[in-house]
């Protein structure tokens, strides 16, 4: 669209920060107020690291 | 130029606004919402964050390299550290580990299948039972006769009826006697964790014997017991009524602690929320951190509070005794009477003997009754009031740092002012009273005056007179 090609990567890039920290409280919020304590979901966090690579190569490989 | 971001300005209003907050409602436990709480604020801030990367996104704007800055990753790393220090140092964290939210979690796996309890035994020469109960309510009844009586029903959390059933087997209630104790176990432990078990029991036991209970969830009702009786729980709400010796409390959390009509000393230790006591015969000593209200009535010896910031100590209540989160009341007490605190309103009325406050934060509230001895009130940042009866015999010196003093009491009280000192001394020949706040103000009067619509016609002879202090008092330079 409009030559604007190197947006999608960036917006990629951008998001990931707000998403990490979000994934970081909600972590947190269910080990204060939920069943399972921090050291047992701290795993998710790779996972979601994980998926944002992912997409980036998907959405920069589609460009 | 790149748009700039909205998150660093909200959250310099959010960190003002919770100071203003702890400030103007110092009752507040913000310290407690924010140890428990604080993860709620970078879901926030990355919401924030994702939302505005967002809009510029589709509104065309050139987007950041990064959505959240280094310096913001600093600001966070700090957040965590922080937030996670007070949220172990606070006693949100030992409310957790047993708590509805966890077992509603895992009541979730597999169905709950009921078994019924029924168990006798008599007691023989044994002089206490002991109750190990695990998970479940409970209540025990004096009763007559010699025998110790088991009635209720055993939850098994199971996937399928066989696996229940094992569970019934493997955890079976259990009356043992040991030497002169008869120990009633639930053998809860027995059973894995998939099968979680609890027992809610209804236990009559002879009148006369003592009783300890230990738990871990769960209610404990107590009722017609001549002996002893001590609870140790892990979260439990406790219930007494009509014991003959004393009760001996230790809690790690719970909603209630109430006792009604026990002969002997009630010792309460730990942490909680609500405490009721009433009619008490002994001492009562509590210690501890509970974040609701406490109220005692009626105690005959001596009753203390201590918290790690907060003694109250009061030698007889006849009437009540209020403590709860920025406030704390004594009324219809026999003294020595002392309240010490940080912040918190004190109320101090119809006590006897003497009477000492200390806050740091706070209005003071006193009315002696005619028979009372010294009296030492002092606030570093709040209002003191005096309110005497009439013709009572003290000997006054109230100072205020910075503030007015109001004398609606009249001759012999006089204002001394001296710069933004004033000083209010008079003596009708009688105890000392002595008042100090730093940043207040004063104000002493009779019993009956002011505090109503104007009291028939002697008020307005005396009015011209308290508007003349405080002209001079005020310096200005």
């Amino acid at each position: 669209m409009n030559g604007v090609n190197v947006q999608p990567v960036s917006l990629m890039r951008a998001v990931r920060g707000p998403i990490l920290l979000i994934t970081i409280g909600t972590l947190f919020a269910i080990d204060h107020v939920g069943p399972y304590s921090f050291s047992t979901t701290w795993p998710a966090l790779l996972i979601v690291i994980g998926v944002m690579k992912l997409m980036e190569r998907a959405t920069s490989s589609a460009s | 130029m790149r748009p700039r971001s909205i998150v660093a300005p909200l959250l310099l209003i959010a960190v003002g606004t919770l100071f203003l907050v702890r400030n103007l409602w110092p009752e507040i436990p913000m310290f407690e919402m924010f140890a428990r709480y604080w993860p709620f604020l970078l879901i926030i801030w990355g919401s924030a964050r994702l939302l505005e990367v967002l809009i510029w996104h589709f509104t065309g704007r050139p987007l950041p390299v990064q959505g959240v800055s280094g310096g913001e990753w600093i600001v966070i790393v700090f957040l965590c550290v922080f937030g996670s220090m007070s949220f172990w140092g606070s006693n949100a964290y030992s409310r957790w580990p047993n708590s509805r939210i966890s077992v509603r979690g895992l009541e979730i796996f597999g169905e709950r299948f009921e078994f019924p309890v029924n168990a006798e035994q008599s007691t023989g020469k044994a002089s206490r039972v002991v109750l190990d109960l695990g998970r479940g309510n409970v209540t025990i009844v004096g009763a007559d006769g010699d025998k110790i009586k088991v009635t209720g029903h055993k939850t098994i959390q199971a996937y399928n009826q066989t696996d229940a059933d094992r569970g019934d087997k493997e955890a079976p209630v259990e009356i043992v006697p040991m030497g002169d104790q008869i120990v009633i176990r639930t053998n809860q432990e027995k059973i894995d964790k998939n099968r979680r078990a609890s027992a809610d029991l209804e236990i009559a036991i002879p009148r006369n014997m003592s009783f300890e209970g230990r738990g871990r969830y769960g209610d404990f009702d107590v009722r017609d017991i001549a002996g002893n009786v001590e609870i140790n729980s892990e979260n439990s709400g406790v219930r007494l009524q009509n014991i003959g010796g004393g009760a001996k409390i230790e809690l790690r959390r719970s909603d209630i602690v109430r006792a009604v009509s026990v002969k002997g000393n009630v010792d309460i230790k730990g942490r909680g929320q609500d405490i009721e006591l009433e009619g008490i015969a002994g001492q009562v000593t509590v210690n501890g951190s509970y974040s609701g209200e406490l109220t005692f009535r009626n105690v005959a010896k001596p009753l203390r509070f201590e918290s790690s910031n907060t003694e109250v100590r009061v030698e007889q209540t006849t009437g009540l005794v209020k403590i709860a989160l920025g406030n704390i009341s004594a009324e219809n007490v026999q003294g020595p009477v002392k309240v010490r605190t940080k912040v918190a309103d004190v109320q101090l009325r119809d006590f006897s003997q003497t009477a000492e406050v200390q806050l740091e934060r706070g209005d003071i509230e006193i009315r002696p009754s005619a028979t009372h001895g010294r009296i030492d009130a002092k606030t570093d940042n709040g209002s003191v009031d005096l309110v005497v009866a009439p013709g009572a015999r003290f000997d006054l010196t109230a100072t205020t740092k910075r503030g007015e003093i109001n004398n609606d009491f009249g001759a012999p009280l006089k204002v001394e002012a001296e710069g933004r000192n004033s000083t209010l001394r008079g003596s009708t020949g009688g105890p000392a009273i002595h008042l100090e706040t730093q940043r207040g103000e004063i104000t002493v009067r009779r019993a009956g005056q002011s505090e109503t619509a104007p009291p028939r016609g002697v008020l307005p002879k005396k009015l011209p007179e308290p508007p003349a202090p405080p002209v001079p008092a005020p310096v200005q330079q």
